[in-house]
């Protein structure tokens, strides 16, 4: 298959995921309601010491909150991937189209990211409501560490999502497999996160940016090459 | 997929290897438990609680070549598509869980021992870290095994899931290193010496135990993989003579 073909029929499932999207608003209502749920959960717990600022004890908790909502977030909005070709055995109908299945891989990658990119951002929003922490004095920094973590997560997220479609189970499972998978990526999230908020991302977390590129770009070479295995009949 | 159904396996239920296997591993058991208990000398320290040491690092060495050896059968399974390395991913993934469980079982009893903090100063220790993340990767590989409707769409999950697993296993320690560690350094060179020779004669028979138990728990599962797979396939021809 030609390279522009490749791209083409990713962008066209990508396309159809996301107008499929917009008219339901399906995964990206419960996925919002979610993420919303678990930062004020955490809020209401994580509270200061007697006697902490507590702005200090936001800077401890605030980096670890974002990133718990974003996890469960992304496993929750990621988890019916593959649903809507259930109906009428759509996704047979896919695997017959006469394209790389790494092509339905990517595009169902690139609907994903822009559910997961949105409820990071909306994470970003409510921690920064609810903890005396903000997370948007450096925007271009903020935008990075979330672009590059929700990357991998996504990558790895659509990847377990296919699995846990094939096998008939849901968001449990997928989440059993995304966590243990993706500690590294969250490790490196909430530390790149803090650095950021002390104003020093590159100098004291470079370390964490290189391996969680290296992490993505690892996870999607393994994606487009073990996504045919997942999905073949 | 007709490979995967027309195949047949060619080995007996206990061949000569796996009889040598299993009489040596028989013999040298009752070795390693001499070896650790009363060979080696008490540690200073920690006392008896550091005999946990001989089986607890046995045990994590076998656990970490379980994920190569993971890894390598699953790779195998993907491009050929033979039963017989689905088997083998089967064992050595079923076999290198158990052997993870020994090491999260038995490391907290030597950290209490060798650190004598509390659960959180040893609960972010990047090899106990990394070790209870490969414990969940393999849960996952196995519950996804047991949850496909085919054999054969378990066995290609099966691979899948461990090569993305073996795979993560080097980058979850360096990221539990870099987040916080003070596992004590066994083997750094030139604190070799600290150790008594009678330890190391006893933690050298124990891993050379602790490997031989590993190849042969992972030959006899293999085994057994392979005759359940005979009896589904009999199973299978059974009820479509049956129907015709």
């Amino acid at each position: 298959m030609r390279g522009a073909g490749f791209f083409r029929a990713s962008a066209a499932i990508a396309a159809k995921d996301l107008r499929l999207e917009w008219r339901t608003w399906d995964s990206l209502s419960s996925g919002t309601v979610f993420a919303l749920m678990v930062a004020w959960i955490l809020a209401l717990t994580l509270t200061p010491a007697s006697g902490e600022a507590p702005e200090l004890a936001a800077a401890r908790y605030a980096p670890s909150a974002l990133w718990t909502v974003v996890a469960f977030a992304c496993a929750v909005s990621l988890a019916p991937a593959f649903r809507a070709e259930r109906q009428g055995d759509a996704f047979a109908g896919l695997l017959a189209a006469p394209i790389d299945r790494g092509a339905i891989y990517l595009g169902k990658l690139a609907s994903g990211l822009v559910h997961t990119a949105l409820l990071a951002l909306l994470g970003a929003g409510a921690t920064a409501a609810l903890f005396p922490w903000n997370p948007f004095e450096r925007p271009a920094t903020l935008a990075l560490i979330l672009g590059l973590h929700v990357l991998g997560l996504t990558v790895l997220g659509t990847l377990f999502s296919a699995i846990v479609h094939r096998v008939g189970r849901g968001e449990a499972l997928l989440a059993t497999l995304l966590f243990p998978t993706a500690a590294p990526l969250l490790l490196s999230a909430v530390r790149c996160t803090e650095a950021s908020t002390e104003g020093r991302l590159f100098e004291t977390a470079g370390h964490w940016l290189g391996l969680t590129a290296g992490f993505d770009l690892l996870y999607l070479c393994l994606g487009l090459l073990v996504f045919e295995f997942v999905v073949e009949d | 997929m007709q490979a995967y159904e027309g195949s047949r396996g060619s080995s007996r239920w206990s061949g000569p290897g796996t009889l040598i296997l299993w009489s040596t591993t028989t013999i040298a058991i009752p070795l390693a438990l001499y070896m650790a208990f009363l060979y080696a000398p008490d540690e200073r320290v920690m006392g008896a609680a550091q005999r946990i040491f001989y089986f607890h690092v046995p045990a994590a060495f076998v656990t970490f070549f379980g994920a190569v050896t993971i890894f390598a059968s699953a790779v195998a399974m993907l491009t050929t598509r033979a039963p017989r390395w689905d088997h083998w991913t089967l064992a050595t993934t079923e076999v290198s869980w158990v052997f993870c469980t020994i090491v999260l079982l038995t490391g907290p009893i030597w950290a209490k021992a060798a650190w004598k903090g509390r659960v959180g100063d040893w609960i972010f220790d990047p090899k106990l870290a990394t070790t209870a993340i490969l414990w969940l990767l393999l849960t996952g590989a196995l519950l996804v095994r047991r949850a496909a409707a085919s054999e054969e769409l378990g066995a290609r999950l099966g691979a899948v899931l461990g090569i993305l697993a073996a795979v993560d296993v080097p980058i979850v320690h360096k990221a539990t290193v870099w987040w916080r560690g003070h596992h004590p350094v066994l083997f750094a060179p030139g604190k070799r010496d600290a150790l008594d020779p009678r330890m190391r004669l006893a933690f050298l028979i124990c891993t050379i135990v602790f490997f031989l138990l590993f190849g042969l728990l992972v030959a006899l599962r293999r085994q057994l993989a392979e005759v359940e797979h005979r009896a589904r396939a009999a199973a299978e021809r059974a009820s479509n003579e049956g129907r015709s």
